[in-house]
């Protein structure tokens, strides 16, 4: 009896240390990812606020596009490395965000135009700073202004991601488009050399 | 606010010193109260320009008075004619509304001299209208928040007043004149182009332009001495402040980026403003 006694003092202990380990530790050591592949996204920006759109067309002042730079594998490839741990997986006093870390640096983003898009701006000119403006994340709040590349450079690389393993930005034309279609070239440099090429679908502009 | 809440010690700390005191020492009298008023501001508002003026945005009610407002006071007596006092307000929002510190001589029995420091809470709302109205093809302010902020005026007056006692009634009158800026504040307007990426962002700073002002103040107190010696009086005080003010700034504009800036010093009209004060106190003396 004396024995049984111990032994589901010892059970119940090792259970409530599990729950303690389970409740208090979130996972810190970063998922290791690649950056390899790009996937643009139409942004209408015509309205008060910037959002996600279907539509391939676009106002001639308003032609504006997200970036996502990520991996090839799919997030839910990642999962498994969320079950670490000595105590319950399942057993949180909160939820855990996910640690990401890309094994390489954004070193530079360029932009071509497939069409012209004015007549100071011919078919295939890599569009500078006087012509484009980015911002970084997915969305622009009321109160942000547009970055520089040089400052998205600055902060895009950010070392740790939460939860996505993707790195996602946005770009604004400045000019206005005095042409029927628009279409970019993006040009990603990475640090490791690779570079990602991606291409936005062609818009029409009205 | 920590100044405020200094202030409340300091009117707090005047108070019990006050109890603790004979009136053989230093202090012949000493007297706390409570107070309850009103505030109405009466200013022109004058037809929008090319830039935004603050003073057409001060808060005006149309069916109340501007502010009302409760606060405590103390006042020392001392020898020789030397009087201070210390008054603090807070609003219906328990925000602080107006705190003031006095000092007043009187060699004579009936007029003397006065001098002090004051701090006054105005609040300044709907200033975004000025350019949902005028910039045309924007959407004028992508903050869709109430725009409201709270201004402080400071300042520092000196004057003359009189005091006459008629049975149980004393009239007093006071007309002081000095100097009131408003602190400097900062707000931002941003701003979209309509069918456009185009962003841009007004960045205000005010500048606390100094204005000159003059102030007459008339009360009426009943007073009421108990067998004790002890002072219970009921008051109405009735303040006018007259002022011609501007709240000058510099705007900088940011145009798509933060470091894409032009600056411009802007100063604006004066504004006549009035500001009418009734006040209901009751105190005590000892």
């Amino acid at each position: 009896m004396e024995r049984i006694k111990k032994a589901t003092w010892f059970f119940v202990g090792f259970i409530l240390i599990r729950i303690l380990f389970s409740s208090c530790d979130c996972n810190t050591t970063p998922i290791l990812f690649n950056l390899d592949h790009a996937i643009v996204t139409n942004i209408e920006n015509s309205g008060e606020w910037a959002g996600e759109s279907s539509s391939d067309t676009m106002l001639s002042k308003a032609v504006a596009f997200k970036i996502t730079v990520g991996s090839i594998e799919s997030p839910f490839s990642y999962a498994k490395f969320q079950l670490q741990g000595f105590g319950f997986a399942s057993a949180y006093a909160m939820e855990c965000p996910t640690p990401f870390k890309p094994n390489q640096e954004i070193k530079n983003v360029k932009i071509t135009n497939v069409f012209p898009v004015n007549p100071s701006i011919p078919i295939n000119t890599e569009l500078s700073e006087n012509n484009i403006v980015y911002a970084i994340g997915s969305s622009l709040s009321s109160n942000d202004l547009y970055v520089s590349k040089k400052t998205l450079l600055n902060k895009i690389n950010p070392g740790i991601v939460s939860d996505i393993p993707e790195i996602t930005f946005l770009f604004f034309l400045k000019d206005q488009v005095e042409n029927t279609k628009a279409q970019f070239n993006i040009t990603i440099e990475l640090s490791d050399g690779q570079l990602i090429l991606a291409q936005t679908r062609v818009i029409t502009i009205f | 606010m920590k100044k405020f809440s200094l202030l409340i010690f300091f009117v707090i700390g005047v108070g019990i010193f006050a109890f603790t005191q004979t009136p053989e020492k230093l202090i012949i009298k000493h007297e706390v109260g409570l107070f309850l008023g009103n505030s109405e501001d009466i200013y022109d508002s004058l037809p929008n320009g090319q830039n935004l003026d603050f003073m057409n945005y001060l808060q005006h009610s149309y069916d109340w008075v501007d502010y009302s407002y409760v606060g405590i006071s103390t006042s020392l007596w001392f020898k020789g004619g030397w009087e201070v006092k210390a008054r603090i307000a807070v609003d219906d929002s328990f925000n602080p509304n107006f705190m003031d510190f006095n000092v007043s001589y009187l060699p004579f029995q009936t007029w003397g001299f006065t001098a002090g420091i004051f701090r006054r809470s105005k609040t300044i709302e709907n200033y975004n209208l000025f350019h949902l109205q005028t910039d045309i093809g924007y959407y004028g302010d992508l903050n869709s928040n109430f725009r409201q902020i709270r201004i402080h005026d400071r300042g520092f007056q000196f004057g003359v007043l009189t005091r006459t006692l008629v049975n149980h009634f004393e009239f007093e009158g006071e007309i002081v004149g000095g100097m009131t800026a408003t602190a400097p504040f900062r707000v931002f307007i941003h701003q979209k182009l309509m069918g456009g990426n185009l962003l841009r962002t007004y960045k205000y700073q005010t500048k606390g332009t100094p204005s000159l002002f003059v102030s007459p103040t008339l009360s009426v107190t009943y007073n009421h001495e108990n067998s004790k010696k002890k002072i219970f009086g009921v008051g109405l005080v009735l303040k006018w402040f007259i002022v011609s003010k501007a709240i000058d700034y510099k705007r900088t504009e940011m145009l798509w980026t933060n470091d894409n800036i032009t600056s411009k010093s802007i100063s604006s009209d004066k504004h006549w403003l009035n500001q009418f004060d009734l006040r209901l106190a009751i105190h005590w003396q000892w």
